[in-house]
């Protein structure tokens, strides 16, 4: 009978073992934080219309400390944000920053969390898929009513504040990072080609000349098309598509366009010109490590690309397109931010001219302020002038779209289909279409 | 006639009792962790199993995330893929953990360098684990395919290969497993008289017939053991594949954990992503509760 009742105990904590581990799926990792030591004699100013209480505190000079979370990893960006920091303190002494930088593969479990449980940070960081489910939640600050007189409104291009705008009201700063065509200068002489390529015919054309292959599996991709969403989208404006989802956030993936440029990259794939690809490769791109011979790659590689592979084999040009898909990551405030002056005035930082070229040396965002233009591309003459002519292109997937996971789940598992010739387009589109657009009504229904 | 009963006496009465709360007390600790860091999760785990939770709110939604579970696509395929990954490292790591187990356990010159060496993988990071595998399945640079070329075969993509990458990344799972095999085995066979061996040499028994006879019914406790938590260990099995593969290519390597995390980590469907934690909690205990009705535990011999 005891020992009935040990084996019983023995399994049901067995299986308590196993379902606990949802709790544990979360990775641990580290975040770190620096601060800017503040003095506090002075008050912080602001042209923001605060509410009376945080304009009080501001003028009395107060000590107020405000958290920031960033995404990302890696010294150079600490560094980046410190100088800000520097920056905004000489305006409101009395405000100090406290900045945890989470990686990216944790950033949003631990920033929703932090939403949940009443420890947001006053200022954040989100990628472009994430503003939508973000902003809808409730979780940023409607920037309009802060913004009055803010010189941004005529600086910053209206495609790039368009990218955090929803409704008409501003809900956040992009750091624009632009995708662009890299091209290795070596093979492109080896191939006795002269110039990068203009057009769209052009482009699958170079690619045709310059795969390599070795025992009959390619050893240097035409062109790095890989797997997912992203490239994909980039392929698309160049055929004229230029978003993923109506403005319902029902699936835009049957248009011709979309399906013309999802052909495209099949025909690449199954024709050995490009080779197939792994979503977030922690080994890094197909390009930056020698293994593609042009790739459609984010501007904010550059410094790992120069790196790996060296100026003299580095060339960027832009892309056969009117538009070009924008990644970013988002500055916004939090909607209950108890310092609501002081968190505006850093945001405000974050997105001056002054803020953004520090970024950009650093990190390796594109500015996006149109002032910010002549010292940009003097940090590096022959990259950075191709980057910032994309700025003015940028465009986002959509609307802004609070179910975008259910849209980037779905489709990457049909994009491999297609790519690996398993499907047809349009066969894997009508296939996405039918789960996607179903979770959306589901979802809307509640 | 009166007897008297030892056990139920006033004054040994309150010494168990003294005892018990000792012994309760010892365990206190232990209990408190549990309780906190995995009991309270599996009870919140099941509450909003039954709810459309998303971090921010929730409302119950009765059985509806169950019935989701099983017309969800992706999700009965990480099914399948759990299954296979599961029959496919179990019972090879075992076998080879039990085969170097048996060697080292011999006089084999070295034995005292190969034992850790074997148990490294075990003790070394997933992630850097990965690392290192990713390097050797690189279809352009790494050294499977370089070795595949120098003998004459034919490259492969690997990890990028529908038909390959599930089977790449069980080869990674008894890499890393096999050596804690070998160690709890080893520690198994050290456990086994020596006077049963020479009996069975006096009668005339070879090293096989020693091996079926003595040494596989002495290890069945310890082999018991080692399949259990093997069974729950490859139910679980997560970290390899978020990081080579995150389930690609076409779902090919994706998981029971892997979809929850998806769904719970990357979509917020926390109500969602609860009900597919419980659905591998009942999996789970009932394989565990079959391998106990149906294992062989080697009877009152002692565990390892």
């Amino acid at each position: 009978m005891v020992n009935h009742y040990k084996k019983v105990l023995s399994i049901a904590l067995v299986g308590l073992l196993a379902a606990g581990m949802l709790a544990g799926c979360q990775g641990g990792g580290t975040s770190s934080s620096t601060a800017v030591a503040a003095p506090s004699e002075a008050g912080a100013s602001s042209e923001a219309a605060a509410p009376a209480e945080d304009a009080a505190v501001a003028d009395s000079g107060e000590p107020v400390s405000l958290s920031m979370y960033a995404p990302g990893t890696g010294e150079l960006d600490l560094a980046a944000y410190d100088k800000v920091f520097e920056l905004y303190k000489a305006e409101a002494p009395n405000v100090s920053v406290e900045l945890t930088q989470i990686p990216w593969g944790e950033y949003f479990t631990k920033l929703n969390v932090s939403f949940s449980g009443g420890t947001a940070p006053d200022i954040y960081g989100v990628g472009l898929g994430q503003i939508g489910p973000v902003q809808v939640a409730g979780n940023m600050l409607e920037l309009n009513p802060h913004l009055e007189g803010w010189d941004g409104w005529d600086d910053i291009p209206e495609n790039v504040l368009s990218l955090a705008t929803k409704d008409g009201k501003l809900y956040g700063n992009p750091m624009l990072e632009l995708r662009v065509l890299y091209y290795r200068k070596d093979l492109f002489e080896a191939a006795g080609l002269t110039e990068p390529p203009k057009t769209l015919d052009e482009l699958e054309s170079y690619a045709k000349q310059l795969v390599q292959t070795d025992g009959g599996k390619i050893s240097i991709s035409g062109l790095d098309i890989g797997t997912g969403e992203q490239t994909l989208f980039t392929v698309m404006l160049m055929f004229g598509a230029d978003k993923f989802w109506n403005e319902d956030l029902t699936s835009a993936m049957l248009e011709p366009n979309a399906i013309e440029a999802l052909d495209w990259c099949r025909n690449l794939m199954v024709n050995g010109i490009s080779d197939h690809g792994i979503m977030h490769n922690i080994e890094g791109t197909k390009f930056e490590n020698g293994i593609a011979a042009m790739s459609l790659d984010g501007s904010a590689g550059i410094a790992t690309m120069l790196d790996k592979l060296g100026a003299d084999k580095v060339g960027v040009a832009p892309l056969p397109s009117d538009k070009n898909m924008a990644g970013t990551t988002c500055w916004s405030v939090y909607t209950d931010t108890k310092h609501v002056d002081e968190a505006v005035g850093l945001w405000k930082m974050l997105a001056s001219k002054e803020g953004q070229l520090i970024i950009a040396e650093n990190i390796g965002f594109v500015p996006t302020r149109t002032s910010a233009k002549d010292e940009y591309i003097a940090l590096r003459p022959e990259y950075n002038e191709v980057f910032f002519d994309a700025a003015s292109k940028a465009t986002p997937y959509g609307v802004l779209n609070q179910y975008f996971f259910e849209f980037v789940n779905n489709i990457r598992p049909l994009i491999d289909e297609v790519y690996y010739g398993n499907k047809t387009s349009v066969e894997a589109m009508e296939e996405f279409e039918g789960i996607y657009n179903q979770a959306v009504e589901e979802a809307k229904a509640g | 006639m009166t007897t008297t009963s030892a056990g139920t006496s006033p004054g040994r009465r309150r010494k168990k009792k003294e005892s018990d709360a000792i012994g309760y007390l010892f365990m206190l600790p232990n209990l408190i962790i549990y309780g906190i860091f995995v009991f309270i999760p599996t009870l919140c785990t099941i509450f909003y199993s039954f709810t459309n939770f998303d971090l921010f709110n929730w409302k119950f939604v009765g059985l509806s995330n169950y019935s989701k579970i099983f017309k969800d696509s992706f999700f009965m395929k990480a099914i399948g893929n759990t299954l296979l990954y599961a029959a496919g490292t179990i019972f090879i790591s075992m076998a080879i953990g039990l085969l170097l187990a048996v060697l080292l356990n011999a006089f084999v010159p070295g034995r005292k360098l190969f034992r850790p060496l074997f148990y490294l993988p075990n003790t070394i990071s997933v992630i850097a684990a990965c690392m290192a595998w990713l390097y050797i399945y690189n279809p352009n640079t790494g050294i499977l395919n370089y070795l595949l070329k120098l003998f004459g075969g034919t490259p492969q993509s690997w990890l990028l290969d529908v038909k390959l990458s599930l089977l790449c990344i069980m080869v990674m799972g008894i890499w890393s497993t096999l050596g804690y095999n070998m160690i709890v085995f080893t520690s198994g066979l050290q456990g086994i008289p020596e006077y049963l061996y020479e009996a069975a040499r006096i009668d005339g028994a070879g090293a096989w017939v020693q091996f079926t006879r003595i040494t596989m019914p002495m290890l069945a406790p310890t082999t018991f053991f080692l399949f259990v938590m093997a069974v729950i260990n490859s139910f679980q099995v997560f970290g390899q594949v978020y990081t080579m593969t995150n389930g690609g290519p076409m779902n090919a390597t994706t998981t029971i954990v892997h979809q929850i995390y998806m769904n719970g980590f990357e979509g917020y469907k926390m109500g969602y992503a609860s009900s597919q934690a419980v659905f591998l909690l009942v999996i789970t205990t009932l394989v565990t509760l079959l391998t106990f009705r149906y294992g062989d535990r080697g009877g009152d011999a002692d565990m390892a």
